[in-house]
């Protein structure tokens, strides 16, 4: 045997399949099988923004905006997979508000606004259930939070208010003022941009309202060279 | 009958096989999304026989199977169970062998023994015949054993068993030959050759249908959550999702359809997420179009679900669970033969909860008064063929015949 048993072809045959095998079941199958996971998740949530007229595809822009931060704030490949999950997830607690609250044109009643603000608690209740989702749920209960400490439902303020959740909360914003809603109209993008400069300190971290201004402004530069 | 009895170092040879046998049984690797198990057992077995032909195959399987059956018992198994089982592993594997040899003689393979010259090509057909042969017996021996076992029908057991032979058959085939081949030419090194790159992929595709079922669970439960937009509906989904399982089960589906069964039950109504709820619970007379927004969830259901690839069995059972053998059910109108037999499960699974409702008085639907167990099962009676599968009726009446004997109400 010797060394001819080391270069026979059914070794080297055995250790291509071997390499093979190892390069498909470890490489390849999970990557497909993290890919059809987002998909699912994000399949559930668009059932869910189906309910909020206007808010389509509110969950995946919002992802796409906060994996872009997170990439620039450099943080690791797991965060970055955790966050954007949460921006999908992140209004699936509107399943337990009702649609006729959801698509109110005019004021909401305290009442009504009181059940509109529990989808924050309801999400994170349902995720907190489910092993592979708990990390995410501070991250869904916390997104309308304000720096300054007047948002819902905790009150909670400044770094006080887990990171996922100030990202979420400044993109969030920027898309919902870009887009058409039943209790309000469209707004242009400059007239976005200043609002967020005007609320960074107050309602945003303003930290990472300065990230994501940095992001927008890399998506300009990208369309421009597209164009 | 086809060699000398071992001799010398043949003994030490046996050894290294019957370690070989053992550690392949007790790593079998599971199959993604079935309930199959592959282990490198068989193609280690026909190798054996191919080297030292039938008798020591049989003295070196039959104790190989005692160990690993022993080793391998499920924690919490009482003795008996645990000797049934081992003494039925040992007693089958010695019988499978022994029918397959038989059959490989009369299919004129020649026996294996030291110095006579035997080529691949000479046996190559009769070690078809005694794969397949080992393989059936082997199928009929575990469903009849299963069926008597576990008091289910024959077929239960049988069908997904013989669904895998071909597959089988096809691997364990040449692998075995191959095994032998390599063996032949190189030894102990030959076998490590083979041996290796089934490990690797066995611990790959462990870790692979670990995380799947993990993820399918993560998916179904927050499925399950986000239908839960009223407090009914969870005690609903539950329901319907064990009563679908307990039916399919009577019926002796396919295994695949009894691995997704539940899952089915608990996201039949996937597609009513996002529907005004304003609808749904509408009390007093729908309109025309309340009832064509109500009439898409289950067309809606299948889209959502067609998008998780996880789930992709449940897809047609979702989308027919409103459908009726008259063809006068939606969306798509389908009748008798047409409608998927799981659809049908799930239809009078669904049926007969929204008739009745749960325990509490939170369960009960706000548009109709609960109907009593007898009232309700006289409708699903009433319903067989037009409204509802008769056989699926049939097998739910089973159902609740045996609940009722076991003392349940």
């Amino acid at each position: 045997m010797g060394t001819s048993f080391w270069l026979s072809p059914a070794f080297i045959l055995a250790a291509a399949v071997t390499l093979g095998a190892g390069c498909y079941s470890y490489i390849y199958l999970p990557y497909q099988m993290r890919r059809s996971y987002r998909q699912s998740l994000l399949t559930l949530a668009r059932a869910v923004e189906t309910k909020d007229v206007g808010a389509e595809g509110h969950g995946e822009r919002v992802a796409s905006y906060v994996t872009e931060m997170a990439k620039e704030m450099k943080l690791p490949a797991k965060e970055i997979r955790k966050l954007e999950y949460a921006a999908f997830l992140q209004d699936i607690g509107n399943v337990r508000v009702p649609h006729a609250i959801l698509n109110k044109r005019g004021r909401l009643t305290k009442q009504e606004f009181e059940i509109l603000k529990s989808h924050t608690v309801v999400g994170a209740e349902m995720v907190e259930q489910i092993t592979f989702l708990r990390d995410i749920a501070p991250v869904i209960r916390q997104h309308h939070e304000c720096w300054d400490g007047s948002g819902y439902p905790d009150g909670l303020k400044g770094e006080e208010i887990a990171l996922g959740a100030r990202m979420l909360a400044v993109a969030t914003a920027y898309d919902s003022m870009l887009s058409r809603r039943a209790y309000r109209g469209r707004k242009g993008e400059e007239q976005a941009i200043a609002e967020l400069r005007a609320g960074s300190g107050t309602k945003w971290d303003p930290a990472i309202v300065e990230v994501f201004l940095k992001v927008l402004k890399k998506r300009h530069k990208a369309q421009g060279r597209a164009s | 009958m086809f060699s000398n009895p071992p001799q010398g170092s043949a003994w030490l040879e046996l050894l290294g096989f019957f370690f070989l046998i053992c550690a392949s049984d007790w790593f079998p690797v599971s199959l993604p999304g079935t309930i199959t198990e592959i282990t490198m057992t068989m193609p280690a077995v026909l190798g054996l026989f191919i080297i030292h032909g039938v008798w020591a195959t049989i003295l070196v399987s039959a104790p190989a199977f005692f160990t690993s059956s022993i080793a391998t018992h499920r924690r919490g198994w009482p003795i008996r169970t645990l000797i049934s089982h081992t003494a039925f592993n040992t007693a089958s594997i010695t019988v499978c062998i022994a029918t397959g040899s038989l059959a490989y003689m009369l299919a004129g393979g020649l026996p294996f023994s030291a110095g006579m010259n035997i080529t691949y090509a000479d046996v190559i057909l009769p070690l078809m015949i005694w794969v397949f042969v080992t393989s059936s017996t082997d199928t009929i021996l575990v469903a009849t054993a299963g069926s008597l076992y576990m008091g289910e029908p024959w077929r239960m057991h049988a069908v997904p068993r013989i669904r895998w032979m071909i597959p089988n058959l096809l691997v364990t085939w040449p692998a075995g030959v191959l095994f032998a081949y390599l063996y032949d030419v190189y030894g102990i090194q030959g076998i490590i050759l083979m041996i290796v790159p089934f490990m690797v992929g066995r611990k790959a595709l462990d870790q692979y249908s670990k995380q799947m079922s993990a993820y399918r669970e993560t998916i179904t439960t927050l499925g399950v959550y986000m239908q839960h937009y009223h407090p009914y509906t969870k005690g609903h989904l539950e329901r319907v999702a064990n009563l679908a399982d307990k039916i399919a089960k009577q019926m002796g589906l396919a295994m695949r359809s009894l691995e997704f069964m539940k899952d089915a039950g608990l996201l039949h109504d996937i597609g009513k997420v996002g529907v005004d709820e304003g609808i749904l619970d509408k009390v007093g007379q729908l309109t025309d179009e309340d009832w064509a927004i109500i009439k898409q969830h289950p067309a809606r259901g299948a889209e959502i679900l067609a998008q998780m690839k996880y789930l992709e069995p449940i897809v047609p059972w979702v989308r027919g669970h409103h459908e009726r053998p008259d063809g006068k059910g939606y969306p798509d109108g389908l009748k008798d033969g047409a409608i998927p037999l799981e659809a049908a499960v799930l239809a009078v699974a669904d049926a007969f909860d929204a008739m009745t409702g749960g325990p509490d008085e939170k369960d009960r639907r706000v548009y109709r008064t609960p109907l009593t167990l007898d009232q309700a099962i006289d409708q699903l009676r009433y319903g067989a063929g037009t409204q509802f599968d008769p056989r699926v009726v049939k097998a739910f009446m089973q159902v609740m015949a045996k609940q009722e004997a076991e003392g349940g109400n």
